[in-house]
């Protein structure tokens, strides 16, 4: 269900639409891939993307974006590069608190 | 007035910092002065951001910036906040995204890219055979900052900065 203002009414809809918002990007800006970190209290969308246009930081820095009218949920968004994505993975580049690795889901490519 | 949580202090000094940004660009001084603040007002408006996801913040606060407007790209709902349309504002963006990074580079201790090796507004930097003090430099960044989307740029950093809890949470 959509609500009249197009805004998402749950949190399984609201992770979809942001990540065919992100997904919708021209290709030469389309990330290499699109992680999906689940909140288990349903609350906060968190995205991981991996592209190699993000500058490298060696880190993981989610950018927290407040609710609004037409996106009801809070959503943490984190950019990284290919080369620490392999370090996330290796163990070399932590995951910020609750960003849980063993529950990711790959949402991009399908 | 009332205790600050450290976020809010870090909203307070940046927003400083970028009135004072404004108030030196009225004055006749090398750019470096103004850029200086400028790069010092997105650093704090970045470090505030990342307080709000770690109790420690981001630790490399000199890129998460232009991180920042990487990943705004995809929030229409600023287009409207900026008068512009999405089509607009996507493009804006883009182009937002490499003046972000224009003014990450300022700081001493972000390597350049494709600018003068050394160059930043705070230290004098060796250039060949011989030193330059940033007060002597003109800085690129300067005059991009006057065309339309540096101007959008400033605009949306105020609009970050005076809004900061409507947009992040």
């Amino acid at each position: 269900m959509v609500a009249a203002n197009g805004a998402p009414q749950n949190y399984d809809e609201a992770v979809e639409r942001l990540a065919q918002e992100h997904m919708r990007l021209p290709e030469s800006e389309r990330p290499q891939a699109i992680y999906f970190f689940p909140d288990p209290a349903g609350q906060i969308v968190r995205l991981l993307e991996v592209t190699s246009l993000t500058p490298a930081s060696g880190e993981v820095m989610p950018i927290p974006l407040a609710p609004s009218a037409d996106f009801p949920f809070r959503s943490r968004i984190a950019e990284v590069t290919p080369d620490e994505w392999s370090r996330i993975e290796s163990g070399q580049i932590l995951m910020p608190e609750g960003w849980d690795l063993g529950r990711k889901k790959r949402l991009w490519p399908l | 007035m009332a205790a600050l949580t450290q976020q809010a202090a870090f909203v307070r000094q940046a927003a400083s910092d970028f009135e004072a940004f404004h108030s030196v660009s009225d004055l006749e001084l090398p750019s470096c002065h103004r850029l200086h603040f400028l790069q010092m007002a997105t650093e704090k408006l970045a470090k505030a951001i990342g307080l709000e996801s770690t109790a420690a913040g981001f630790g490399r606060t000199h890129v998460a910036f232009s991180k920042t407007i990487r990943i705004l790209r995809n929030t229409p709902r600023l287009a409207s906040t900026l008068d512009m349309t999405a089509k607009e504002y996507s493009h804006f963006s883009s182009r937002g995204f490499g003046i972000s990074r224009a003014i990450e580079e300022l700081h001493p201790q972000v390597p350049t890219a494709g600018t003068v090796d050394g160059a930043n507004v705070e230290y004098p930097w060796r250039l060949g055979g011989a030193w330059k003090a940033p007060c002597d430099h003109e800085f690129e960044v300067a005059e991009v900052l006057r065309s339309a989307d540096g101007q959008r740029l400033l605009k949306l950093i105020g609009i970050l900065l005076r809004d900061f809890d409507r947009w992040f949470a």
